[in-house]
């Protein structure tokens, strides 16, 4: 028996003892073919997978590099079956093969003819291919190439796509390296990914996805499609293409609700390629537009389930992929993995940690009691009401006046959901408001001059609004409203907070109603940051408010 | 080739053909006790039930049954030689099968002739050896031979040559149990039926012809065409010579069918013989009798020409040296530790099936089996594959931790030997799951499988479609011998300084294809992979190698070959006697080398913000205990995580801990204290715990008026309802509304029922009604007159029976007005046969005990006529009709031959004396 870090679980978890002198180099070693699940305070958890082992495949891995791992970390017995199971799973990826074949264009090769012949008598899969070329082959259509991979991960025989991609209509595009250089990382990212062809790469926020971006778009030289997540993302990806290339503001078209441009590089939203009428893509012709070179998919984790669907279609252009997460809420992983490609590139956890992506921020759970009135107003009503009551409780205003006074002088976000509530906490504490019908333009004065320390408390409906532009905050007090999915809560809630430069963290305060629904989702959001590895504290109102200024002690404590 | 004997030249029947089982008798009777004992440890199956004389053992060793059992036991080796005895002419030498089969092959023989499947035979006039058995042949006696005695040339002949053993050659010759020869197939050894039995089907001008283009002398009639063919094929040197002279492809032809199977389609094979132009190659070998039709599409080669083909031999090559074990090392302590943790992990597996099917009990279903659903839903719970979950439900069975209750809905539920094997510690647990394992007939691996109609149907009835875990049909009686072999094939595997060797299952199924290849097949195969399985997730084996902590458990004969194939043998009964306190201490050892295997038990937990808790180890009972009281596991293995949330705290709560207990006996187990989010929820849960109550009424009492509760409630009379006071206005009563309202009636009170929405009932008394029911009707006289034809056949019915009544009370008395015997030799089935068999061929009626299908037993005197598939055709001369008796039903048998006239001729008339 050693004494590892790891202990294998039988429901194929692994437990990580990150207190464990070996934690860091073991954490590394696993990194490639197991995920991270949770990573709370003492134990993190990673998770193997079948779509983990064979991004490892992928990336070149076998299995008994993953076994070796496995038993030299393992402080226990590794269970027989999960060895067993692990170099049968590896085993799968690859015996299928999807090759360019100079007669019959694409071809399904097969190296075990068992598989091929099972995956051909499958129902779906038939009509998707074509005659036998061969004992081991068989002949693909072009257009079902993304389909049937799609499939052929479904019945756990993921194929190996090496039919290569389309060059597109080249267009010259060069890094304007002044000031700043690609970090290793980046390259490597690139690198990896040009090589392999099609695939994700997996940063952290802050890390430089943008520029990763750039750069694969430097490398292709090609017109580019980037599908983005809103508006917002569009601009930003825009302005640091600017930044960053020599490419010019007439190569750079916006495709969105607002402006409908197809220029050499083309940004595009999601939601405008979701977007239906009579239940008709309206935009796919966007697809087609040009002879994309490279097609580049940001956070990929959010990718919407129409676009996958477009996206099997594209099989023979180069794809790129970016997140900081491959766990998706809706579980496709697998379509990500057979529909944009593996995993190409994962940042070191080294790199993770110097980009202050573990412990970024202190979030703090106020609890108020409602008063008698107000819970029985809350108690009698309809469900559907319930939760805007507790909400918009008028105990959570004076939390926010006590908190916003304790901070004073600080840069301090507001973040509700109610409009009437943010209208009064906009009023009591003299800030302005930003809503959804709050313009363009206005709304990016203010985050202006709320970066610039002009202005030092802005009252915001939905964390949605302001995407990923949101300034630095010292501190953000959320009164109502879930931020998203848990998710998405969860990384907006990264970026809000990020490591500020005079190397404090920053705070984030949920006001929540205590015995109360808004409890009950305050439950879920500390789960999930705690398994994120938050620190999450919860508080008494009346410790914040009977205190006054002195409070901030003992919160520090 | 100095001599090329006609081997084939006796017609196929030699001393050995008739009655086997009485010659084998006399032959039982010469042999030692040792002998005796050494054969029925080899075949306990001949035990069982006890035979009545060594008539009936010597008639059950020549059972097809039994000696199927005992081929299937054979090795490779032995196999073989009673192939090439087979396809020889009875009887054989110990020379002739030695160099037919390329090894000396006496040792083997020997071992055949212990086994009672081969035995040894004076050699007539005319046998295969003949011509090579010299004048010093002599004639031994048929007492006073044991088996070794009998294989005593081949037991000599190791290490010698061929041509001394040949000189020292005694006269006997060998010949084996006939049912051997069905059992091995009708081309033993690949070979075709021999010339004579190849052509001897075809035409006298067919054979004819064959013998003019063998340029043989025609003969008068077809068999001494036959024995003439014979003779000149079954030379080896007349074949070469033929076929040098061949055309082109006939060879290739040959050689195709040389090593079997000797059978190749052909269409119209009975075609009419050409040769010379225009003629096949096929057509050449047919005309010669080289091949044979052997119907209108097949054609088959005869076994004189394959051997010759073979040069001589009948195997390529004797396989004598079983395949090398090429076990493949494994580092020991990491072997030890593996198989620890699936000891610990399937201990635990089953202790946890047990606590959860003792809180909700799956139904047994009807045909006896727990429902393919509530295996899945078992799997679940255990966090486990299905196949897995099939082998913790039939172990659980096995070790008698749990069973079917018996009750009217039968559920699946632990026993009382769960509590107290719950009691031990791991390795004592441990222990008692794999001594169960190792002797079971159940195999797990079946489940799921297409259930055969043969399958043992009890008297549940309903049919099962597929095998169900815990169901009937999952008993498989090699599976408990091939659990042996595979085990002792890993004591073999070896083990040394730091290491151990480990099999998987290609190599385990080499040798056991080697050791055993008459059972091979994918039915073993797949109980190897199985067996494997199995011995991996109770962890005997670890990383496929035996772990040590399992060595003292392996039953006695694994660790060598002797008592190896011990049963219920008489032998075995006073080791077993002897090995009861042995293996006591055996299962102790294990027991506690399991528990030195594995790791400490944790004494700490690591409480995390995420409200999760984990044990980096195998828990403490006590902080087991603790946890599962408080907490919900979410993983397990090496360490166990707990998730802690409302619902499992208000079990902690609902057990009688108060928030504050909890807290306290959490910071005394956490290193790194508790952390805040935990603390809030306990306190959240405790303070929230309790705050309604809820309970039990039969009505209760309201008023307004408090005071006039107040005056209910102190009322003496009152006191048999039970009341409780909830609020000032209401009482709770335990008693119902109606008992309530007559004693307030009594005590003068005039209280009013109220329904379920407050408002007040009136109370009428009630009237009972029965549901529709009609009016009874007038009931008839007499039944109606019975027709004149109903009267006649009722008379003529009775006439018949009465006839027939008295003729029997006739000839009951016998035929010649004697009583029959005085008593039947009492007999079991075998031995009814074999004397049935003798009454047959001696042509004399037999008095017999036979118990009817009703029950009734009765004497019979009948005249035997056949006997097929245990059961025995005869004419009653009672009931003067040809009816089939079964043996196992006849309860005693004599010979009534000398005391009435001939078969045909039953005795008198009844009633006319």
């Amino acid at each position: 028996m050693t004494d590892g870090p790891l202990i294998v679980q039988s429901d194929k978890t692994l437990l990580l003892d990150v207190d464990h002198s070996d934690a860091a180099k073991c954490r590394q070693a696993i990194a490639p073919f197991a995920e991270l699940e949770r990573a709370p305070e003492h134990i993190h958890t990673y998770r193997l997978t079948p779509l983990g082992l064979w991004n490892a495949r992928a990336a070149g891995h076998d299995a008994e590099q993953v076994i070796d791992v496995l038993l030299r970390y393992s402080r226990y017995p590794v269970p027989h079956t999960i060895l067993i199971d692990v170099a049968e799973t590896m085993a799968r990826y690859g015996r299928l093969q999807l090759v360019k074949h100079p007669v019959h264009g694409l071809v399904l090769r097969a190296f075990d003819i068992p598989v091929l012949e099972e995956v051909l008598r499958n129902r779906k899969i038939a009509p998707l291919v074509g005659n036998r070329s061969g004992k081991d082959e068989v002949v693909v259509h072009p257009r079902e190439r993304g389909r049937l991979k799609q499939l052929l991960l479904k019945l756990g025989w993921p194929a190996e796509d090496l039919a290569g991609y389309v060059s597109g209509e080249a267009h010259p595009i060069a890094l304007r390296e002044e000031g700043w250089s690609l970090r290793p990382y980046q390259h490597e990212a690139v690198e990896n990914f040009w090589h392999g062809g099609s695939g994700v790469v997996v940063l952290p926020c802050g890390a430089g996805k943008t520029i990763v971006g750039a750069a694969a778009m430097a490398r292709a030289s090609a017109t580019t499609l980037i599908l983005v997540t809103n508006t917002v993302a569009a601009r930003q990806w825009r302005e640091e293409l600017l930044r960053r290339t020599r490419l010019t503001e007439d190569e750079i078209g916006e495709y969105s609700g607002a402006r409908k441009e197809v220029r050499p590089v083309t940004i595009a939203t999601y939601q405008v390629m979701t977007t239906r009428r009579k239940g008709v893509y309206t935009h796919l012709e966007l697809l087609d537009a040009r002879d994309w070179g490279l097609v580049i998919y940001d956070e990929v984790h959010l990718l919407p389930a129409p676009v996958f669907r477009m996206t099997a279609d594209l099989q023979a252009r180069r794809r790129l992929g970016l997140t900081a997460t491959l766990l998706r809420e809706d579980g496709r992983e697998g379509d990500v993995f057979s529909l944009i490609g593996p995993k190409r590139y994962d940042a070191p956890w080294k790199d993770i940690e110097s980009q202050g992506y573990i412990a970024p921020a202190d979030c703090v759970e106020v609890r108020v009691t409602l008063p008698e009135s107000e819970r029985l107003t809350y108690a009698t009503a309809q469900a559907q009401d319930k939760y805007r009551l507790c909400a918009g409780s008028e105990q959570k205003v004076r939390v926010v006046r006590a908190l916003a006074d304790r901070h004073a002088g600080e840069p301090l976000l507001v973040i509700g959901q109610y409009l009437d509530q943010l209208d009064e906490l906009g009023q009591m504490l003299d800030a302005p408001v930003i809503k959804g019908e709050t313009p363009v333009p206005q709304r990016q004065r203010l985050l202006e001059a709320f970066r610039t320390g002009e202005l030092t408390t802005l009252v915001v409906r939905k964390v949605a609004n302001i995407s990923i532009d949101l300034p630095d905050a010292r501190e953000a007090i959320q009164v109502s409203g879930a931020l998203g999915s848990r998710q998405e809560e969860a990384q907006r809630m990264g970026r809000i907070l990020r490591p500020k430069r005079d190397g404090c963290s920053a705070r984030f305060y949920a006001v929540v109603a205590r015995d109360t629904l808004d409890q009950e989702y305050a439950a879920h959001r500390q789960r999930f940051l705690a398994e994120q590895g938050y620190a999450y504290r919860i508080v008494d109102a009346e410790e914040i408010m009977g205190s006054g200024g002195d409070a901030c002690s003992g919160l520090d404590g | 080739m100095p001599r090329s004997p006609s081997l084939f030249s006796r017609p196929a029947s030699g001393a050995g053909r008739e009655a086997p089982a009485r010659s084998l008798a006399q032959e039982l009777r010469g042999w030692s006790d040792d002998d005796l004992v050494a054969l029925l440890r080899a075949r306990p199956d001949l035990l069982t039930p006890f035979p009545r004389d060594l008539a009936a053992l010597a008639a059950r060793a020549c059972e097809r049954a039994s000696v199927q059992r005992a081929l299937d036991g054979l090795d490779t080796p032995t196999l073989q030689v009673l192939q090439v005895l087979v396809v020889l002419p009875e009887p054989v030498g110990v020379g002739e099968v030695s160099r037919r089969w390329g090894a000396a092959a006496g040792a083997y023989l020997k071992n055949l002739c212990s086994l009672a499947l081969v035995r040894k035979v004076p050699v007539g006039r005319g046998s295969s050896d003949q011509g090579r058995a010299g004048p010093g042949e002599t004639e031994q006696g048929e007492t006073g031979q044991g088996p070794a005695a009998q294989a005593e040339q081949g037991s000599t002949e190791q290490g010698s040559t061929e041509q001394a053993e040949q000189g020292r050659r005694v006269s006997a010759g060998l010949v084996c149990v006939r049912s051997v020869r069905e059992l091995l197939g009708p081309y033993p050894a690949g070979l075709g039926p021999t010339v004579a039995e190849a052509l001897g089907r075809r035409s006298p001008g067919r054979l004819a012809e064959v013998s003019r283009f063998l340029g043989l002398e025609p003969a008068a009639d077809p068999g001494q065409a036959l024995r003439r063919l014979s003779g000149h094929l079954g030379r080896q040197e007349t074949v070469e010579e033929l076929l040098r002279g061949a055309p082109e492809g006939a060879r290739q032809a040959l050689d195709s069918l040389a090593w079997g199977p000797p059978v190749g389609a052909l269409a119209r094979a009975d075609r009419p013989l050409r040769s010379g132009e225009g003629a096949g190659p096929l057509d050449w070998l047919l005309a010669r009798g080289l091949l044979a039709p052997s119907d209108d599409g097949h054609v088959v080669l005869p076994r004189e020409v394959g051997l010759a083909l073979r040069g001589g031999v009948v195997f390529r090559r004797p396989d004598r040296t079983e395949p090398l074990l090429d076990a493949f090392r494994q580092p020991a302590d990491r072997v030890r530790d593996t198989a620890a943790g699936a000891a610990a992990e399937m201990v635990r597996l089953v202790g946890e099936l047990c606590e959860r099917w003792g809180g909700s009990p799956p139904p047994v279903l009807r045909t006896g089996g727990l429902g393919v659903r509530e295996l899945r839903r078992t799997a679940l719970a255990l966090q486990v594959p299905e196949r897995t979950a099939q082998v913790v439900v039939e172990i659980a069975r096995l070790a008698g931790l749990v069973a079917d209750d018996g009750r009217t809905d039968p559920v699946w539920a632990p026993t009382p030997a769960y509590d107290v094997w719950r009691s031990g510690d791991t390795g004592h647990r441990w222990v008692r799951l794999v001594e169960v394992w190792l002797p079971a007939t159940r195999c797990p691996h079946l489940i799921g499988a297409a259930a055969t109609p043969q399958d043992p149907q009890d008297g549940r009835g309903a049919r099962q479609a597929v095998l169900q875990p815990l169901g009937r049909g999952l008993d498989r009686v090699g599976a408990p011998g091939l659990r042996r072999a595979v085990l002792a094939l890993q004591v073999e595997a070896g083990a040394g300084d730091g290491w151990v060797g480990a099999l998987d299952v290609e190599r385990v199924r080499r040798r056991l294809d080697w050791s055993q290849p008459r059972r091979s097949g994918p039915g073993r195969d797949a109980l190897v992979e199985a067996t494997l399985e199995q011995a991996a997730l109770l962890g005997v084996l670890g990383m496929g190698a035996l772990a040590e902590q399992a060595r003292p458990l392996l039953p006695v004969g694994v660790e060598g070959s002797e008592g190896f194939e011990a049963g219920g043998g008489a032998g075995s009964a006073s080791a077993a006697e002897g090995e009861v306190p042995a293996r006591g201490r055996a299962a102790a050892v294990a027991a506690q080398a399991l528990n030195d295997a594995l790791p400490r038990p944790v004494e700490q937990v690591l409480l995390q913000a995420d409200l999760t808790a984990v044990v980096p180890g195998p828990p403490s009972p006590e902080l087991e205990g603790l946890l599962s009281l408080m907490a919900r596991v979410e993983s397990r293995g090496g360490a166990t995580t707990y998730r802690f949330c409302e619902r499992s705290l208000r079990r902690a709560l609902d057990a009688g801990r108060t928030g504050d207990d909890l807290l306290a006996l959490l910071r005394e187990r956490s290193p790194a204290g508790v952390p805040q989010p935990l603390q809030y929820l306990i306190a959240d849960t405790a303070r929230r715990h309790g705050r309604i109550r809820v309970g039990v009424a039969q009505s209760y009492l309201r008023a307004d008026d408090a005071s006039l509760l107040t005056e209910v409630l102190s009322d003496r009379r009152t006191a048999g309802l039970g009341l409780r006071r909830l609020a000032p206005t209401v009482l709770a009563a335990q008693a119902p509304v109606g008992t309530v309202l007559s004693v307030l009636r009594e005590i003068g009170l005039a209280p009013a029922a109220e329904g379920p929405g407050g408002e007040m009932v009136l109370r009428e008394p009630e009237r009972f009604r029965t549901p529709e029911r009609s009016a009874p009707v007038p009931v008839r006289g007499l039944p109606r007159a019975p027709g004149r034809a109903a009267l006649a056949s009722a008379v003529q019915a009775l006439r018949v029976a009465d006839g027939a009544a008295v003729e029997r009370a006739g000839r009951d008395r016998g035929p010649d007005g004697s009583e029959g015997p005085q008593a039947l030799e009492p007999a079991d089935p075998v031995g009814v046969l074999a004397a049935v068999r003798g009454a047959i061929e001696d042509g004399v009626p037999l008095w017999i005990g036979y118990v009817e299908s009703s029950g009734e037993v009765g004497r019979r005197l009948v005249d035997p006529l056949r006997v097929e598939a245990g059961r025995i055709e005869a004419f009653d001369r009672r009931t003067r009709q040809v009816r089939a008796f079964s043996a196992h039903r006849v309860s005693g048998i004599a010979r009534a031959g000398s005391l009435h006239g001939s078969r045909g001729d039953p005795p008198g008339t009844g009633g006319s004396a």
